[in-house]
């Protein structure tokens, strides 16, 4: 028998005017699971999470927690999941410690159980030392700490993550990584990213959405498999892109050819043999090239075969 | 508890922003100040330069007359200066250096002499000269020429068959020009927190802590109420500076200090409903800043804070006279204070004024709280 899902999305559609943010989107997620929702800026992502915690009201479609339909702006539904936003969203002239016990109160906690989180999220978060400072004058690495126990406080079964490394320092984004690990022990958790390797790192299954619609949802080593066995060369071209299909011609149905913008990605088994033999056809094409990488597939090239764009373009 | 809670956060969070609360507690000190250095000796002495050319010796015993004229302080009311040439003291009027030009005839006192013995030798005319577009010249004209016709009944010994006789009111004759601006500035240091009001407000808006807060189980009243209380509070305190810093510079209150606190509380409710307005149109701190600009300048000159404005009478109710601008709940407050502080009335006195005030008072705030719900926190 399958498992239940912890979340449902059944149908959801929501507009703002004449734009399409969310287009009858429906999937499931997991108790336990680490969940990414993968797409471009302005794919829906973040409308999709403010439609599972309450703050937006779809147009249409439902969403079940735990086989309970949610409703729009009810503070119990609210209560059972909290959101880390991509933006720092802090009270700057109260420190770590009162924004917490504040926050606490306000989801109508116990004072014991806020004042037991609340240590648990400092020590926890490495915010221990500046607990007592005031939040503006904190690192940005440490603001987004605070950021996240902000989103934790009440303890929720759900904890969706908006963006967690955008514009962090490596270090920062290494413990916040480690951090979600720790956090999917017990939690569900859902991350929003445009970020591949993020998403392929951290998430159990990944949902790729682009206007609106879910794409593909799968694994991340599923998804990658969808696109094609071996090895992928990139090359950047300087001109002549529209002579690149002639000049690689000769590799037949041995490669996988795509054009996408200035750059020809070929993906085939047998690259190391073939390379010399493809620089020198471009050559003769007089295409002159900017730059060569070699590498595995990634979760890009999944989005690049669905929609023929990149997810930063 | 909840609404404890976002009081003792909103109040720490102003505490913490020292230029700002420091700033909105003494602008009204700041105002109190300026208007005691440009009023120096707490009453306006009017300039009259007089110009004698009377042959004979009243001319000048007037002229003696005009320049003992006190206050009931005993500071001058008018200052005489002697001219002997017209067209300079008309240039001196155009500076306002001065604001009368009193010429007193060649025939004064030989008029006043035949007077005094029942013959009529023609009028002798007194000229007054001056800028009828200077505030100052008609009370400056009419004080000037007050004395000189109590001077000529005096030594004509003629009695008018109608005299005017002027009862005080309260205990305004005793009061110098500097007291009876206070009410309005004490008004003017609540209407001023409208910045901080709109500004602490919208900036919950831009941050987005109010998308935070909107994901708990707070509501939306507790959230505005427990903003609104440390601003009244911060009215008050305010309110009551500026009262220590007039005291200090010579103000003597009328009337009860408490009830002139429950007046500026009550309109720091509307400040706070009129806070909420701007909040409700801004999405950021500078937007905010710009558009309370508007609220303000209506609430401190259209109530008569800062210059007392003329009413204009749009129906009657009860006997009572209701002006345009009577819908602003200052107006209520500066008459309210006005009488207690300077005539010495008791609240039983202002019952009118303090009904009204805390019923606008209440639309105010109910209209902000409904127009940033439906604005801000209402789900989209």
């Amino acid at each position: 028998m399958a498992p239940q899902a912890l979340l449902q999305i059944k149908n959801l559609t929501k507009s703002f005017g004449e734009i399409q943010a969310v287009q009858n989107l429906s999937l499931d997620i997991f108790s336990g699971e680490v969940f990414g929702l993968l797409g471009p800026n302005g794919a829906g992502k973040t409308t999709t999470i403010n439609l599972i915690a309450g703050l937006l009201k779809p147009d249409s479609g439902d969403i079940f927690l735990r086989g309970q339909a949610l409703q729009a702006g009810d503070a119990k539904t609210r209560i059972r999941i909290g959101i880390c936003p991509q933006k720092n969203i802090l009270w700057a002239k109260l420190t770590p410690a009162e924004q917490l016990i504040f926050l606490g109160n306000m989801y109508g906690m116990r004072p014991s159980l806020i004042s037991d989180r609340c240590q648990m999220l400092l020590d926890t978060l490495g915010l221990r030392e500046d607990a007592n400072k005031l939040a503006g004058t904190l690192s940005g690495g440490m603001q987004r700490r605070l950021n996240i126990a902000l989103a934790l406080i009440h303890d929720p079964e759900i904890v969706i993550l908006d963006e967690p490394e955008a514009g962090l320092d490596p270090q920062s984004r290494i413990n916040v990584r480690e951090y979600i690990k720790t956090l999917a022990k017990d939690k569900t958790i859902i991350i929003t990213t445009h970020n591949m390797d993020e998403a392929d790192r951290m998430a159990d299954r990944v949902a790729i959405i682009d206007q609106g619609k879910l794409l593909v949802l799968d694994t991340p080593d599923a998804l990658k498999q969808t696109v094609g066995k071996g090895d992928v060369l990139e090359i950047g071209l300087t001109n002549r892109y529209d002579q690149a299909g002639k000049a690689l011609a000769f590799m037949d149905d041995r490669a996988q050819i795509l054009l996408v913008g200035d750059m020809v990605q070929i993906r085939t088994l047998d690259l190391v043999n073939m390379l010399q033999q493809i620089l020198a056809n471009l050559d003769e094409h007089g295409i002159e090239i900017g730059d060569i990488r070699l590498r595995k597939n990634t979760l890009e090239d999944v989005f690049i075969q669905l929609t023929g764009r990149r997810l930063r373009e | 508890m909840k609404i404890l809670i976002i009081f003792w956060k909103s109040l720490k969070e102003q505490a913490r922003d020292s230029v700002t609360l420091g700033l909105s507690l003494i602008i009204g000190s700041f105002f109190v100040l300026l208007y005691w250095l440009m009023i120096p000796s707490g009453s306006t002495t009017y300039g009259v330069m007089v110009q004698n050319l009377d042959t004979g010796p009243r001319g000048k015993e007037a002229i003696n007359l005009l320049e003992i004229l006190t206050y009931p302080s005993g500071d001058p009311l008018l200052e005489v200066f002697i001219v002997d040439n017209q067209q300079r003291a008309e240039k001196l009027l155009k500076d306002r250096d001065a604001e009368v030009l009193l010429i007193i005839p060649e025939n004064f006192s030989i008029t006043l002499q035949a007077a005094a013995e029942d013959v009529i030798l023609g009028p002798a005319e007194i000229t007054l000269i001056g800028d009828l577009t200077n505030p100052y010249y008609a009370v400056g004209a009419v004080m000037a020429g007050s004395v000189i016709d109590e001077y000529v009944q005096m030594q004509t010994g003629e009695i008018r068959p109608i005299q005017f006789s002027e009862i005080a009111l309260g205990a305004s004759a005793g009061r110098s020009e500097f007291d009876l601006y206070i009410p309005g500035i004490l008004i003017v240091s609540v209407v001023m927190l409208v910045f901080i009001v709109s500004m602490t407000i919208t900036h919950e808006v831009e941050a987005g802590t109010l998308r935070r807060l909107q994901m708990t189980s707070m509501k939306a009243s507790e959230l505005l109420i427990g903003i609104s209380l440390p601003i009244i509070l911060l009215g008050i305190v305010s309110l009551l500076l500026t009262l220590i810093v007039a005291i200090a510079l010579g103000f003597t209150s009328q009337g009860s200090i408490m009830a002139a606190l429950l007046i500026g509380g009550i309109t720091a409710i509307a400040v706070v409903g009129i806070g909420l307005i701007v909040a409700s149109f801004s999405k950021s701190v500078s937007q905010a800043f710009i558009i309370a600009n508007f609220p303000l300048i209506f609430f401190m000159f259209f109530s008569g804070a800062v210059y007392p404005i003329p009413r204009i009478i749009l129906f009657q109710v009860a006997g009572i006279n209701i002006s345009l601008y009577d819908v602003l709940p200052p107006t209520h407050a500066v008459v309210a204070l006005n009488k207690i502080l300077t005539l010495g009335s008791g609240l039983s006195d202002v019952l009118y004024e303090l009904f009204s005030l805390l019923i606008l008072s209440l639309l105010y705030y109910l209209l902000g709280i409904w127009l940033f719900q439906r604005r801000h926190l209402r789900l989209e």
